[in-house]
């Protein structure tokens, strides 16, 4: 069988993705986590001193911190079943990508094995959200100082 | 199997009964300054969804909750408000701000009617507006 037959027959084969289905899971899921970070936010903002823009650093910690407990009890990853990226995006699927590559490479060692590889999906978050984040702020800095915005 | 299925339908009924609790605008007064000006302002503006205004000694403080949609533009609002407010009351401290955490503790402050705290707490929830992340 020639290349080009094979793609064709390997193109009829293949499911189609369902986009419209996933979207709607997607949405679903990744509205019910920052919905589940609201409440954290509000519980923060409410019964500690914190305010809406100091409450962010404690909600994002726990919303990682409960990722990686899900993680590691295995749920996460059936939540990731159905929502894909709707679990991804929010900030715990970064939670997730760390403990799961931790929980892989634990056979290789806790030093070389879990220490080496922990940061090895989240590395690429971290160092694209940080290059952003300067993007952002550089961009924002020029526009304070032409005038265009305000702090 | 029916509970199963109605158990997403309490559980979306639940989650929207819990958004419905409204402060609607509220103003306590305990100095001999007019303080219905600042509410009838903070009532006009469309903007606006709950207000929870606090006046006593030489303080003032305005707790806001603002439309969903303009919760983008809320610190410009807060700054608008103030310089009205400021304007109204040159001779006050004038705090006004879109923050959940001002609005929940001067109406947690006005429930409590302990009058004698209100001076220590009010300069709290002022320094509080203060804080940056």
């Amino acid at each position: 069988m020639d290349e080009k037959k094979y793609q064709q027959l390997q193109q009829q084969i293949t499911p189609k993705p369902k986009y419209v289905k996933n979207c709607i899971a997607a949405f679903l899921v990744g509205g019910l986590i920052c919905l589940v970070g609201q409440f954290v936010a509000l519980f923060y903002i409410s019964f500690f001193d914190f305010t809406e823009r100091t409450a962010s650093n404690p909600t994002v910690a726990t919303m990682i911190f409960i990722s990686m407990l899900l993680t590691g009890f295995g749920y996460y990853k059936k939540i990731a079943q159905v929502g894909g990226a709707g679990s991804a995006v929010p900030i715990t699927g970064f939670g997730n990508a760390m403990i799961s590559s931790a929980i892989e490479h634990k056979s290789e060692g806790y030093v070389l094995g879990v220490g080496g590889n922990m940061f090895k999906l989240a590395g690429s978050v971290i160092l694209y959200g940080v290059f952003s984040a300067f993007v952002v702020a550089l961009v924002k800095t020029i526009l304070v100082g032409l005038g265009v915005v305000s702090w | 199997m029916a509970i199963r299925k109605l158990l997403p339908l309490v559980f979306v009924l639940v989650m929207l009964a819990g958004c419905s609790t409204s402060i609607g605008f509220k103003t306590v007064n305990t100095t001999d300054v007019d303080g219905q000006k600042a509410e009838k302002l903070l009532k006009e503006d469309q903007r606006i969804k709950n207000a929870v205004v606090l006046i006593h000694d030489d303080r003032l403080i305005a707790g806001l909750r603002v439309n969903t949609f303009e919760r983008f533009k809320k610190r410009k609002i807060a700054k608008e408000l103030s310089k009205e407010l400021e304007k109204m009351y040159p001779e006050m401290k004038v705090t006004v701000s879109a923050d959940s955490k001002i609005l929940l503790e001067t109406n947690k402050l006005i429930e409590k009617e302990d009058e004698q705290n209100y001076s220590k707490k009010m300069k709290k929830i002022s320094s509080l507006v203060k804080e940056e992340t």
